[in-house]
């Protein structure tokens, strides 16, 4: 029979950073700080705004004068994919937060107090059996299309899915002999959860938000398509796909661009997922 | 046993009445309704007045509600404001595509997504690894939409060896089905091949690594049938899971790969229901997909039963 | 003795010039039969005019059922089921009109004056009519004449009756009395075709009618001849456009119905497929809100104007500029006696930034922003508010963009309340009083300054041409001077063939009748 575990929570709390060594990881890691100085300093590496409308200088190909060459409004397209990273990095990380962070305090309370549970379960599947898709251009269209409410909706839409990984993750840790032996001795609930449920959980939380972060720079990506996307002033790198589209064949550098690097952005913080999982995972296993 | 199963079915039904309730106040709360796209651009105030009654469209938001859910309980639902006929029978007419799309994508995506995943784990930390995982990857981070075009493009119009759209029925023509539906089912089956693999991987990994492997392997037994009969086998469960909610993705991803390729399937249907304000429809359909998905867990949840023992009284 | 093989290279030479013969007929010469793959923009709302007047509608319904009176292609009204033009009597109120005789329906009835009724009185109930003659008593007074009776003359009624936005269309009366007021699915009619199946979402399926009897005269617009060449027309739901426009290059449909402009050299530049432009299409403007208290000073909206340099809106709006022709006419060219270029014509167009804000200076807009209200489903409609909005701020103005979808921008719409400018494609028609965003009532508010007013109720009490057309020209001044709306362009749609169909005679609405395919 399984021996008494030894409490690692206190270890796990600081996961060791020779996971950025990996060369996976390593990729995703530079490749996503590229993309946020790129965010960050967009007004200082650009020559013009990225929503200057030129009209007569439309669909102009790549050139010293425009760098990834014009849209077809005249628009940089080096402009736009530069400031469209704040919009992709604004909507994954804050939907991957948010979600997470309410996903793991919603499966810690209903994982505790077993009534809470199947209520919440419920409702939660009830939200996961909508196509994800379908809810968050629902959720748009009836509040409007600010950056807000992208991630508002995103949020809702991700939501089971992070409460549910916690939840499993926070079932495993229940049962672990030392949250008995914390209870035997008298801790207090909220204690237990903090100090001892929550630094199990974690880790798979913190994989499964680098996939949602990337899966919700997808559906953005999904929502312009489907037209409820960002609003005009805000560059997309979705809608300039969704937009581009039409044109492939007559100016492909309007799809080329922003695809690429919605691309990389998507792949590296997928890299970065499955690398700390590597990292992490088989030591949790192992106890 | 029967006792699980009935407890399941009891929470179907609880979830069921969750996600009509949801879907049928955000519905409900989008402004809009069917008269923009019933009539022309020029109709009268007068003229779309006498079409919101006619349809009972100005009756107040819970009597509403509680006419249509006591339909769906009885099992209608209702008619279509702009197609005029029963939803059920618009939801029918238009199911069998979904339905060979979502089968052929999944087959697709777990034929790809096992076999990749399988290979990568045999040859952990090699280049074959980091390759496939790489091709893995890209699956993952390309939209539908996107590479549905470029697929469309290139092997459609330019090469002309598949056609653009549209969609034959199996009824009339299995073979062109299958041609009218690979592209569609590749593209959306790209980015689930890429999940299994990945869980497939991970999963098997863990596998290989377990004492009973050991054990078959120093019985001397040969090795791929240690692979597949032993560590594959065990290494399904989490697999499974993940396939089960990869259906789930699918029905999101039909939405697009539906409109990019131009089947008349479901998924089409409720985003053109969702632009016209067709209630009916849209409600009728999501809590269908909901049934639909709550029963394929069950299903799932069931063949857990029959794999581990281990679960059967969780 | 004769030399077998002389003969055979005569034989020979005789065939093969038989065969060359065959293949220039081949082409010059209709091929009946086949089936044409039209590639819709989505599922039409009806098949039934009289209940729904979107242009979908209309241009599918036209190969079932058939109009009174049609325009030809001067623009002139012509009869189509009717005799003859209806005799009107002097004082404007008593329209005649003779009915052709021994037309069959579809189902083997023959046309009288009693199906007319019908149809008239389904369509001034439910219809369009109802905005023009709700009160005119409609009669049979012999089984081939149908007379109307007006309160008031109704100075345009012949025009509508004869324009396919106007979609007075003829059923048997035995179908209207089945159906009343609900629209009709499964339409009857006398037209060279007849609904074999409509598949809700997919596709409308017409085949040919073989007891078709129609007009001798040749094709001219809508009027004349209508050959039923081809056996069958499907017309498929295709609501992604670029997914239409790859099914048309890689064979999977016949036609295009709605090619985007930015594709149009694509399609020239190609042997596959052709380009046809349909004139005059629609009027690309910018309605104003005249509800909306920022746009109540005059001065306001002749800034707004004023700041709009139309062609580069209009080009980034669309793409191509072969799709459209900078007109100072509210009423096309192509529509015949209206066209009025010099009316107003110093309001048209004069895109200069000082101008504006000088205007702008003088009136009492105090910053609060405009509202533009577009939407992202008809991209036209959206990259034109984008320009629009960059070139008014550059003169002063500020600007909130309203982004929905379709069915809530309609909805936006209709709040007078909401919003202040909507830039979008308008329906046109020949005569002004027919147009809608020329009315009070409709969605723009406009009351129409005290000079537009009076000439717009001159006009509905005149018939004749020549007065028609000077009173029109004052009109015209009036609503440029007033700013009531921004004239921009008059756009055309796009129909894209594949090379192997050929088309004998169109007009601007499509229509698959005069076509054949090899």
């Amino acid at each position: 029979m399984s021996a008494i575990t030894t409490p690692t929570s206190q270890r796990r709390w600081h996961p060791s950073l020779r996971v950025v060594k990996r060369p996976q990881v390593a990729f995703g890691v530079i490749t996503l700080g590229v993309m946020l100085v790129i965010a960050i300093a967009a007004p200082w590496i650009t020559t013009v705004g990225p929503n200057r409308i030129d009209v007569l200088g439309r669909l102009a190909p790549p050139s010293s004068a425009h760098l990834m060459g014009t849209d077809d409004l005249g628009r940089d397209i080096w402009s736009r994919v530069s400031y469209g990273a704040r919009l992709s990095l604004t909507v994954g990380i804050a939907t991957a937060l948010i979600s997470s962070i309410l996903g793991t305090a919603l499966a810690l309370v209903s994982g505790y107090y077993r009534w809470l549970d199947e209520v919440v379960m419920r409702i939660l599947d009830g939200l996961m059996a909508l196509p994800g898709v379908l809810l968050a251009i629902a959720i748009m269209a009836a509040i409007g299309p600010r950056v807000s409410n992208i991630i508002l909706a995103l949020s809702l839409v991700y939501l089971p899915r992070c409460a549910r990984v916690a939840r499993a993750a926070v079932l495993v840790v229940r049962e672990h002999v030392y949250v008995e032996a914390a209870n035997a001795l008298g801790a207090r609930d909220r204690s237990i959860m903090w100090r001892h449920i929550l630094p199990g959980a974690l880790t798979p939380v913190l994989v499964q938000a680098t996939y949602v972060f990337a899966t919700a720079v997808l559906l953005e990506a999904s929502l312009s398509f489907l037209g409820a996307g960002a609003p005009p002033d805000v560059p997309s790198w979705g809608a300039m796909l969704s937009e581009g589209r039409l044109l492939m064949r007559q100016a492909p550098w309007l799809t080329i661009f922003p695809g690429a690097v919605l691309s990389l952005t998507v792949l590296a913080v997928n890299m970065i997922g499955d690398g700390l999982r590597d990292a992490l995972d088989p030591r949790l296993r192992k106890g | 046993m029967l006792v699980y199963v009935a407890r399941r079915l009891g929470s179907m039904v609880a979830t069921m009445l969750v996600v009509g309730i949801i879907v049928f106040f955000i519905v409900h709360s989008v402004p809009g309704d069917i008269t923009s796209a019933l009539l022309g651009q020029e109709a009268s105030p007068a003229q779309i007045e006498a079409l919101r009654q006619r349809l009972n469209l100005d009756q107040p938001i819970p009597a509403q509600f509680f006419a249509w859910f006591g339909g769906v309980v009885r099992g209608d639902l209702g008619s279509s404001h702009y197609m005029r006929m029963p939803v059920v029978e618009a939801i029918a007419q238009r199911i069998e595509p979904t339905v060979m799309l979502a089968l052929f994508s999944t087959l697709v995506a777990v034929a790809l997504g096992l076999s990749l995943g399988v290979v990568a784990a045999i040859r952990h930390n090699t280049l074959t690894d980091y390759v496939v995982m790489l091709v893995a990857m890209l699956g993952l981070s390309l939209p539908t939409f996107w590479l549905g075009l470029l697929m469309i493009l290139l092997f459609a119009v330019n090469l002309q060896w598949l056609p653009a759209a549209g969609y034959v029925s199996i009824k009339e023509s299995p073979l062109d089905t299958v041609r009218y539906l690979i592209m569609p089912a590749l593209a959306l089956g790209f980015s689930q091949a890429a999940v299994i693999a990945r869980m497939t991987r991970a999963s098997m990994l863990d596998s290989l690594r377990e004492d009973f492997v050991r054990t078959a392997r120093s019985k001397g037994l040969p090795e791929p049938r240690v692979i597949l009969r032993h560590a594959l086998r065990n290494a399904m469960l989490p697999v499974l899971t993940v396939i089960g909610l990869s259906i789930a993705t699918v029905a999101g991803g039909v939405v697009v790969t539906e409109t990019v390729f131009n089947i008349p399937g479901a998924g089409r249907l409720v985003i053109e229901s969702v632009q016209r304000r067709d209630y009916p429809v849209i409600q009728g359909a999501v809590i269908a997909v909901a049934f639909v998905y709550a029963l394929v867990n069950l299903l799932v949840d069931l063949s857990y039963l029959g794999l581990d023992p281990r679960v059967r009284y969780a | 003795m004769r030399h077998p093989s002389n003969r055979l290279v005569i034989v020979l030479l005789l065939l093969a010039a038989l065969g060359l013969a065959s293949t220039a007929f081949a082409q010059g010469e209709p091929h009946h039969g086949g089936s044409l793959r039209v590639a819709i923009t989505g599922d039409p709302p009806a098949l039934d005019p009289h209940t729904s007047t979107a242009v979908i509608v209309l241009e599918v319904a036209s190969h079932i059922v058939e109009y009174l009176y049609v325009r030809d292609a001067d623009g002139l009204v012509q009869p189509m089921l009717a005799a003859a033009l209806p005799e009107v009597s002097d004082d404007g109120l008593t329209y005649t009109i003779r009915i052709r005789e021994g037309v069959p329906f579809h189902d083997g009835q023959i046309l009288t004056a009693d199906d007319v009724v019908a149809s008239l009185d389904r369509w001034r109930t439910i219809g369009f009519g109802r905005a023009y003659i709700s009160d005119a008593e409609i009669s049979a007074v012999s089984p081939h004449t149908v007379e109307i009776v007006l309160p008031e003359p109704v100075g345009v009624l012949t025009s509508i009756l004869g324009w396919s936005e106007g979609a007075a269309v003829i059923y048997p009366a035995s179908l209207i009395e089945e159906v009343g007021e609900r629209p009709i699915d499964s339409p009857i009619g006398t037209g060279p075709y007849r609904l074999k199946e409509w598949r809700r979402g997919q596709e409308v399926v017409i085949e040919r009618f073989e007891g078709y009897v129609g007009l001798d005269s040749d094709p001219s617009g809508d009027a004349g001849r209508k050959n039923a060449y081809l056996d069958e027309i499907r017309f498929i739901a295709v609501p992604d456009a670029a997914t239409r426009q790859a099914g048309l290059e890689s064979g999977e449909f016949d036609v295009n119905y709605r090619a985007a402009a930015s594709d149009l050299e694509l399609i020239e530049a190609s042997n596959r497929m052709y380009s046809w432009m349909m004139r005059p299409g629609y009027n690309y403007i910018a309605i104003i809100n005249h509800a909306s208290p920022v746009m109540q000073d005059p001065n306001v909206r002749r800034a707004l104007t004023a700041a709009i340099d139309v062609y580069p809106l209009v080009l980034g709006a669309f793409g191509n500029d072969e799709v459209f022709a900078l007109s100072p006419s509210i009423v096309p060219r192509e529509y015949g006696s209206m066209y009025n270029d010099q009316a107003g014509v110093q309001f048209y167009n004069v895109g200069d930034p000082e101008l504006a804000a000088s205007l702008l200076a003088e009136s009492d807009y105090d910053g609060t922003p405009i509202r533009w209200l577009t939407s992202r489903d008809y991209d036209y409609q959206y990259r034109g508010t984008l320009i629009a909005v960059d070139q008014v701020s550059a003169v002063g103005f500020d600007s909130e963009i309203i982004v929905r979808d379709w069915a809530t921008t309609v909805s936006i719409r209709s709040d007078p309340t909401a919003w202040d400018v909507f830039i979008g494609n308008f329906t046109i028609a020949p005569e002004p009083e027919m147009i809608a965003y020329l009315t009070p009532t409709y969605l723009n508010s406009y009351p129409g300054s005290p000079a537009y007013r009076d000439a717009m109720d001159r006009l509905a009490q005149t018939t004749d041409p020549a007065e028609r057309q000077a009173i029109w020209a004052e009109g015209q001044h009036a609503f440029y001077e007033d700013a009531a709306a921004i004239q921009m362009a008059n756009t055309f749609l796009l129909n894209a063939y594949s090379s192997n169909v050929h088309v004998e005679a169109r007009y601007f609405l499509f229509q698959a009748w005069n076509t054949w395919k090899e």
